[in-house]
């Protein structure tokens, strides 16, 4: 990707967040700008005087002018960088922001794209461990800063002869030279070293993270990964090595021409005053000139360096931010009732695969009717609930509901009737109630309650400290309760619950339950779905005969489709082999 | 394990480390501190030499050039020299903090597995972890920083001798303005310290939503949920939050900021006042220029050294933590007892054993006593929270019980070597965690002396075999795609089955199983049951589940609830008791009963 664009991009997205950001910026430069300036000129009529007549109320002048210079520069300066430093944090948290919104806006199957999911891994990285975005900022004002500044140099030292300024341009361009070559080797280095280093962080993860120590203990499993660790370490400790090695010598380098620079500009300015064309304060003001100019160059020079390794790692966070945003849904419809639901010849496989997940499918789901669907892990039971949540568009197939192609209805009329608990549902560190009602306000507390009593929760809630106002989680903050897994699961289930929708999609929601726990679920959930739709998604062969009738997957495709009654008696039949193998164990012989 | 109790001092720590790991430092600092001590001489001299040249008697322009190269060759020499050995030396502290990484690691691997479980611990030892964590703070901070010390104590002694001799006043305001201004930084930082609390609350919590909100498995619940707006609304009053709180540190820094801003004034004034002052006493202008010169360098280099310092001071009481870590003694004492051969089943009993997990306030169990002769096949089953995991873990020796003992074979498990321990048991746990090894390092959960035809036969034990042959790698296939874009990811099932097949490499005398079907299909769980034949045999074995279809090919079921264990015997036996277990069983074969009956 192009430096160029990933700059744009950073550049306009941090404009976006804090135009008065760049003023400040510029500000900035300005005054550092004019510090140098006028403490390269205001000792030339210091010494001027000193050198010349020596009148003492102009040596008092010159000597509070440097002074107050100083004095007013440094409190200019300790009074914008006291607005950067806020400005700094405030806009690097933005940009996580929008990194966050950017997550939470693009189509959806990007989420599930392993490839998608390392790109934000990478950017995350960035992000944290190399702040990627306030040194990105912090090099760009020393390079602003430092490009004021020479430009503000050469238009002193044009005072003098352009030919100091086109041999210090000359050398100039000999750090140019070192620095592409550098640059070059610099951006290969760092492709390189960003894989190694976040592979490395994986394996140093897995020892901070508690889940996987039980093993790690009983399996006797830590040789394993101090070999792992440490040879990461030997990897990456030599490649630094070889890295710095070679920098070393350019900075070195580097520094040999900052020294030519001041060299010559002595010697330069110096034989300029043998002509008796200058005197003594004049060649102080241009070779301090020369000095502030080569060492700004420096600085400019790091900070270019900076900014380029920044943005070698920025590249996957510029890359995600270029993905585009869920397309504004096509359909203008309002979806007021869910009365019915058709598959017709609906074939998909996930982006980038080729395996067809859903192979041709057709069938219908009748207004109130409770479906259950029934198949062996992976036969894509989850998947046809991604399509109907319009998470996924079928590769081929139409999908309707009231017999109108779902993509034709608008996009939050449409989600908002229908509610879902997944497999792997999340709640977040609001209140227990916010997770219900997903709203901070405008909430019917009594039917809050009312779904607590359903899901059987409610003696939970009650004995917490601040009951329905206790926040879930212990993340956001300490205050927080944990809930365990069952738990959590039921308050996902009032979630789906609460929600005003006409179709209640539950994919797995009891796994985490107990027997007694999922067996009120079951008999409840009837009850608490109501004359809305239902579709439920189990592996407990149990559940499906509370269903009307039960949709069975086998490798893509419809098996069968029908009531518990029917499927039972072909014998041969996908869902009798599940239904018997659970139900063989629970022969009550008392 | 070794347990003395060392207390060293970390600034002993941190040169102890570099003796023993890479001497040539020393000599690299050495010479660094040499070099950066002569560098600056060439920039204060140049000005004087020059300038003495020019109004001395009949200056040409040869003489200008000899100066000018003259110069060019010393100070360039030393000016590369400079640069090239801080590059040089870099990466070195980059190594030394490799190590300290190495040692926390094997730390973490190595201590008591209860202190894994507590937030707690981690949360006090947060910053700790984060000082090895980057090439800017902590450890390898403090080296950069110790690195470079040596040589500003020495520059700035010499220059201050310097400059003192010409005038002790330039000195003494340069020292008042150096000192307002660290203790002004000093200041600041503590007064940031004793708002840490308040700002990692704000911090905590702005993470949260960064975290949550880019979280790729919350996406579904956002969208269908419509909680975007919520969130971002949400992040947006966390940055302010914490902006806020940022704010009043950053505030203080300004306002104490004012008092050097005096001392500035003080400095300047005497620089330049008594220099000139000293110029109409006959001092010539070209000492005038060196002495401003010099002055610069000399307040640049005590501003470095009062950075270095401040810096040094601020990382060391991260840096202390961390030391305070690895020093600390995490390990209980073991005993000298070695595993029980392997073909030689265990007897197990625990006796009047009372567990809480720390810091928590309900017993797990209370006065609980349960004894598994060699060889039983028993299934442990109850409602959740019941203990079911806690049992294991207890077991296990992962966690020691409060009061009461644990025995294997007649010896309290604390007799036993934790490591001797670990080895008489062969778990499979709910949640199987693939790492990103091959599949025969999973599986033998080791890169030496793995034996493949035993990783072969427990695959084809397994019936992962077959699936695994047909990969182009074989049992060396890289699994999670995170290490090798190739690497293959394993469903559910083939999960277990893996987990099932590193049990059945390691061997042991006692296999647990504990809730290994929860997210399988039908089928799938049904294998696993009649995995847990070929996986026991005569091995005493303990089968954990709420699923009590399990419990059919256990000998013995005991049923524990929050408080112990409250019914036992075989499966008749408690159907025909009429109680808890029987509840239960009839509550889940309820409608496989009336689902079959309907067929």
């Amino acid at each position: 990707m192009k430096n160029k664009i990933k700059i744009k991009m950073v550049m306009k997205l941090v404009w976006s967040i804090s135009p008065s950001y760049f003023f400040m910026l510029i500000f900035n430069s300005l005054i550092f700008t004019g510090q140098i300036l006028l403490n390269v000129i205001l000792p030339k009529y210091l010494i001027d005087e000193l050198t010349g007549n020596r009148d003492y109320n102009m040596l008092i002048f010159w000597v509070v002018a440097i002074v107050a210079n100083n004095l007013i520069f440094s409190f200019l300066k300790k009074s914008l960088k006291r607005l950067l430093d806020i400005k700094d944090k405030e806009v690097m948290w933005q940009v996580e922001r929008e990194f966050a919104k950017k997550v939470m806006s693009v189509e959806y199957w990007h989420l599930e794209d392993p490839y998608y999911l390392d790109l934000k891994e990478r950017a995350s990285f960035a992000m944290q461990n190399q702040s990627a975005i306030s040194n990105l900022i912090a090099n760009t004002i020393t390079l602003l800063n430092q490009i004021f500044a020479v430009i503000g140099l050469i238009a002193i030292m044009l005072q003098l002869s352009w030919v100091l300024v086109v041999t210090l341009l000359v050398t100039v361009f000999l750090i140019i030279v070192i620095q592409v070559n550098n640059m070059g080797y610099q951006q290969k280095f760092f492709s390189e070293i960003i894989p190694v280093n976040r592979k490395y962080g994986y394996y140093i993860n897995l020892v901070y993270d508690k889940i996987y120590h039980k093993d790690f203990r009983l399996f006797d499993m830590s040789k394993m990964l101090v070999q792992t660790t440490d040879s990461y370490n030997k990897e990456i400790s030599t490649w630094f090595c070889k890295f710095f090695k070679r920098l070393g010598i350019s900075m070195g380098l580097f520094q040999v021409i900052v020294v030519l620079q001041t060299v010559f500009a002595y010697g330069f300015v110096g034989s300029q005053t043998l002509k008796g064309s200058i005197g003594i304060g004049d060649l102080t003001m241009y070779v301090s000139s020369a000095i502030n100019f080569s060492s700004s160059i420096i600085s400019a020079g790091y900070a270019l360096v900076g900014i380029f390794q920044i943005l070698g790692y920025l590249e996957p966070f510029v890359e995600l931010m270029s993905v585009s945003d869920e397309a504004e849904c096509t359909g203008s419809m309002i979806l007021e009732n869910v009365d019915s639901i058709r598959f017709e010849n609906v074939t998909f496989s996930y982006p980038k695969t080729d395996k067809k997940v859903l192979d041709n499918i057709s069938f219908e789901i009748r207004k109130g009717e409770k479906v259950s669907i029934v198949g062996l892990n992976g036969a894509g039971k989850s998947t046809v609930v991604k399509l109907i949540c319009r998470l996924y568009q079928p590769d081929s197939g139409t999908i309707y509901i009231n017999d109108t192609d779902i993509f034709e209805y608008e996009h939050k009329s449409y989600l908002s009737r229908i509610a879902a608990v997944f497999q792997d549902y999340k709640l977040f560190n609001f209140s227990i109630q916010e997770n219900i009602t997903c709203k901070p306000v405008g909430i019917d507390n009594d039917r809050v309650d009312k779904i607590l009593d359903e899901v059987e929760i409610t003696d939970k809630v009650k004995s917490l400290p601040k009951g329905i106002n206790t926040l879930f989680g212990k993340e956001y903050d300490e205050e927080g309760v944990e809930f365990s897994g069952g738990q959590s699961q039921k308050i996902a289930i009032a979630r789906a619950l609460y929600k005003d929708a006409s179709l209640v999609i539950l994919d797995e929601p009891t796994s985490a339950l107990d027997p007694m726990a999922e067996a009120e679920i079951y008999e409840n959930f009837n009850n608490m779905v109501g004359n809305k739709t239902a579709i439920y998604i189990s592996h407990r062969m149990s559940s499906s005969v509370f269903c009307d009738r039960i949709l069975v997957i086998n490798k893509g495709i419809v098996e069968a489709y029908d009531t518990h009654k029917k499927l039972m008696e072909n014998t041969e039949g996908l869902y009798y082999k599940l239904f018997i193998s659970q139900a063989s164990n629970y022969n009550i012989n008392v | 394990m070794a347990k003395k109790e060392k207390k060293k001092a970390p600034l002993i720590h941190l040169l102890d480390c570099i003796r023993l790991n890479d001497k040539t430092i020393f000599i690299l600092c050495l010479i660094y501190t040499l070099v950066s001590l002569i560098e600056p001489i060439f920039p204060i001299a140049l000005p004087k030499v020059m300038i003495d040249y020019l109004t001395g008697t009949s200056p040409n322009n040869r003489g200008i050039v000899w100066i000018a190269l003259g110069f060019f060759i010393f100070y360039g020499l030393f000016s590369f020299l400079k640069h090239w050995l801080n590059y040089y030396s870099y990466p070195r502290m980059l190594k030394l903090r490799m190590t300290y990484i190495s040692k926390q690691i094997d730390k973490l691997l190595n201590m008591d597995y209860k202190y894994m479980e507590s937030a707690k611990f981690f949360d006090e030892r947060e910053l700790a972890f984060a000082s090895t964590n980057s090439n800017e703070n902590g450890v390898e901070g403090i080296y950069h920083k110790l690195y470079e010390l040596p040589q500003l104590v020495l520059t700035i002694l010499v220059l201050s001798v310097f400059i003192g001799l010409a005038s002790p006043f330039i000195l003494i305001a340069l020292i008042i303005n150096i000192a307002i201004t660290s203790w002004v930084a000093i200041a600041v930082n503590k007064y940031e310290y004793k708002k840490k609390e308040q700002l990692s609350k704000h911090s905590r919590r702005v993470n949260y939503y960064a975290k949550t909100a880019k979280d790729f498995s919350y996406g579904k619940d956002v969208r269908l949920y419509d909680l975007k707006e919520r969130i971002l609304d949400n992040f947006n009053t966390e940055i302010k939050g914490y902006i806020g709180a940022f704010k009043l540190i950053k505030n203080r820094e300004y306002a104490l900021g004012f008092l050097s801003l005096l001392t500035l004034l003080l400095s300047d004034i005497c620089t330049y006042g008594i220099l000139t002052y000293l110029v109409i006493k006959g001092m010539p202008i070209a000492d005038f220029s060196m002495y401003i010169i010099a002055t610069s360098t000399l307040s640049i280099k005590m501003t470095n050294l009062s950075e270095n310092i401040t810096y040094i001071m601020r990382e060391y009481m991260y840096v202390k933590d961390l030391f305070k870590f690895l020093d600390e003694n995490l390990v209980e004492d073991d005993g000298e007892r070695l595993a029980v051969p392997g073909d030689i089943p265990l007897e197990v009993e625990f006796s009047h054993v009372t567990f809480k997990y720390p810091d928590t306030d309900n017993n797990i169990f209370e006065d609980f006593s349960l004894k598994i002769p060699a060889g039983q096949k028993l299934a442990l089953v109850g409602i959740n929270g019941a203990g079911k995991t806690t049992f294991v873990k207890l077991l296990t020796g992962l966690f020691t019980p409060d009061s009461g003992r644990i025995l294997i074979n007649g010896h309290d498990i604390r007799e036993y070597k934790k490591s001797e321990l670990y080895k008489m048991f062969a778990v499979v746990f709910q949640d199987v965690n693939i790492l990103a090894y091959t599949i025969a390092e999973n599986i033998a959960c080791s890169q030496d002396n793995i034996d493949y035809d035993k990783v072969n036969s427990v695959l084809k034990q397994v019936g992962l075999y077959d699936k695994i042959q047909g990969l182009p790698k074989g049992v060396n296939t890289m699994l999670l795609k995170i290490i090798d874009e190739e690497g293959t990811v394993l469903s559910g099932g083939e999960s277990q089955k893996l987990a099932i097949a590193r049990a059945l490499y390691k061997g042991g005398n006692c296999v647990i199983m504990d809730e290994p079907t929860a997210a399988l299909d039908a089928l799938a769980e049904q294998e696993i049951y009649e995995e847990f034949d070929a996986l026991t045999k005569t091995k005493t074995s303990i089968y954990i589940s709420h699923r009590l279809a399990s419990t059919k090919f256990c000998d013995v079921i005991a049923m524990i609830d929050g408080t112990g264990l409250i019914e036992y015997g075989s499966h008749d036996e408690l159907m025909k008791l009429g109680g808890e277990y029987y509840k239960m069983f009839i509550t889940q074969g309820k409608y496989y009963q009336e689902g079959g009956a309907l067929a």
